[in-house]
């Protein structure tokens, strides 16, 4: 057994008795020998523990002082978070300590891994919030936005209902006046004007409002089904569903000179209904919103240019040579009631907001390119199969950090 | 006493809230000269003009009746270009109109509307206002049903 591997306890102890153990051996020799030299020999043992005693301390304190030094200096390197030194030899309790910091380090390594990789767990979960986050008030902008137009568009015909209801009472009470007493000519002139004229228009008006608050009410059912409605995903002919498309046209499409052209088309996988739904509205649209004042065309499409956003997904497009939309009109396109052309075709201006959601809702994307004057393309870019997130429950699809934001 | 006849001239789109403006004008006796138009542009080209469409230059006191939702040009902006015009500033404009949002109100007085009225009108109010910036305009009033 070496020295180094005596515990610290023990090299003390071999440091005292051992001059102990010495001395006694010489007065053994002083015993069996005679006391002449007992002097001498005693000094002489003195001197040799007092030697011994010194070198042997010596050599504990060097191996102890190097050793603690060891055990400082990895101590440092812990509080400094850095890499300990080899792992010291022996058994004693300086090696136990070492043992242990070494156990403290292997910790604390392990400790910061851990930390380290929560907070890069927590810095991704952060991320996503704020993502989930933009997405809501984006969302709760659109639904304020929508509040806001509905109401006024169901303010507006309201107005015309009171107003010429209470019309019609006033001509009620004129009439009434009329005809007291004898009529003459200026007040038969009075009444008839107020029976040809003045109720027939109140009359109109308040059929005009009726129709449109219904017809406000139907759409926002509309919206509402869009958003509930469960989808039986296949695949889809999308040649075939263009074409019923563009014959269920034909009329309007005939009246405004159009020219429909339509590229060699893939299948796609969505609900049927819904994709017919998604083409009829933005053909609809290119039909109705061409330019008057000059030959149109609409073309639809598969497009070779695929946005990084919406990768690994056929994108089709449906161009037209029509009026364009203004710029500053772009970020409004798919808000529901939002009508840049009233004149242009009846409707209460909900078509792309109920195409965005349908497409949303099968896990792809809409967006617009257009400028005023010159014609608009609308892109749909759809999943296939495989990836489709038929998202059935319109609740989530609301909070799905995926959707992204419509690209106007 | 010669006073220049006033024009009330009204700006709205939807045209049976311009008949119910100009039925409620017409029965209150302030049988003005009365123009209207259904958008902001049509408004300030006449206004900017001094001429009705048809080429008749329109009387020098005119008073505006402005709806906000408007193709075109929409009420807020109409109202902006009026009063930010030295040659139109001065002409008094009432907002009548189906937004009630307050911050639309502050913004109408902040660009210098006279009145802000909220639709469904109430057109005793409706007139008392006219009245009002009327007299400030020497309005002509005619008794009720003359020819």
């Amino acid at each position: 057994m070496s020295f180094r591997r005596l515990r610290l306890v023990e090299k003390g102890l071999l440091a005292i008795l051992s001059p102990i153990l010495f001395q006694g051996i010489l007065l053994c020799l002083l015993i069996s020998r005679g006391r002449s030299i007992q002097a001498q020999l005693l000094i002489a043992g003195v001197v040799f523990d007092v030697a011994l005693i010194v070198l042997i301390f010596a050599l504990f304190s060097r191996s102890v002082t190097r050793r603690v030094g060891l055990l400082i200096d990895n101590s440092q390197r812990l509080a400094r978070g850095e890499p300990l030194t080899p792992q010291m030899s022996g058994g004693d309790e300086i090696s136990d300590l070492d043992k242990s910091f070494h156990a403290m380090a292997d910790q604390l390594t392990a400790a910061r891994e851990a930390e380290r990789q929560n907070h890069e767990l927590m810095e991704r979960r952060n991320a996503e919030l704020l993502r989930a986050n933009r997405t809501l008030d984006q969302q709760s902008e659109e639904n304020e936005m929508f509040v806001y137009s509905v109401s006024h568009d169901l303010r507006s015909p309201l107005v015309n209902l009171q107003g010429f209801s209470k019309e019609l009472g006033i001509v009620r009470q004129e009439l009434r006046e009329l005809l007291e007493g004898t009529p003459d000519a200026t007040k038969i002139e009075r009444a008839r004007k107020l029976a040809d004229s003045d109720i027939p228009e109140s009359i109109h008006y308040i059929q005009t409002a009726v129709t449109r608050l219904s017809a406000i009410i139907d759409a926002l059912l509309h919206l509402s089904r869009a958003g509930r409605v469960e989808y039986q995903p296949e695949v889809v002919e999308l040649k075939d569903t263009i074409q019923r498309v563009v014959e269920a046209m034909q009329a309007s499409i005939k009246q405004r000179g159009a020219k429909v052209t339509v590229q060699t088309l893939p299948v796609v996988w969505g609900d049927p209904t819904a994709v017919e739904q998604i083409f009829a509205n933005l053909l609809g649209n290119a039909v109705n919103y061409l330019d008057p004042d000059r030959p149109g065309t609409v073309d639809v499409g598969v497009s070779e240019k695929i946005p990084e956003d919406v990768a690994g997904m056929q994108v089709f497009y449906v161009r037209d040579n029509g009026l364009g939309i203004d710029e500053a009109y772009l970020p409004k396109v798919f808000a529901a009631f939002q009508r840049l052309h009233p004149k242009s075709a009846p409707g209460e201006g909900i078509g792309l907001a109920l195409v965005r959601r349908i497409v949303q809702r099968h896990g792809g994307k809409i967006w617009l390119e257009s400028t005023k004057g010159i014609g608009s393309t609308f892109y749909v870019a759809l999943p296939p199969k495989q990836s489709s997130p038929l998202v059935v429950a319109p609740r989530k699809e609301s909070i799905r950090l995926s959707s992204p934001p419509p690209r106007v | 006493m010669s006073i220049p006849p006033v024009t009330i001239i009204l700006a709205e789109d939807d045209d049976g809230h311009a008949s119910l403006v100009q039925r409620n004008l017409e029965r209150a006796g302030l049988l003005n000269s009365f123009l209207r138009f259904r958008d902001g542009q049509e408004l300030l080209d006449c206004l900017f003009s001094g001429k009705a469409p048809d080429g008749q230059p329109i009387s020098p006191e005119v008073m505006v009746l402005l709806d906000i939702n408007m193709p075109r040009i929409d009420g807020i902006e109409a109202l902006r270009q009026i009063k930010s015009t030295p040659q139109t500033q001065k002409i008094p404009v009432i907002m009548l109109t189906t937004t009630d949002d307050p911050r639309e109100i502050d913004r109408c007085y902040e660009l210098g509307c006279s009145v802000y009225i909220t639709k469904p009108v109430n057109y005793e109010d409706f007139i008392e206002a006219i009245r009002r910036l009327g007299l400030f305009l020497q309005i002509v009033q005619k008794p009720r049903n003359s020819i």
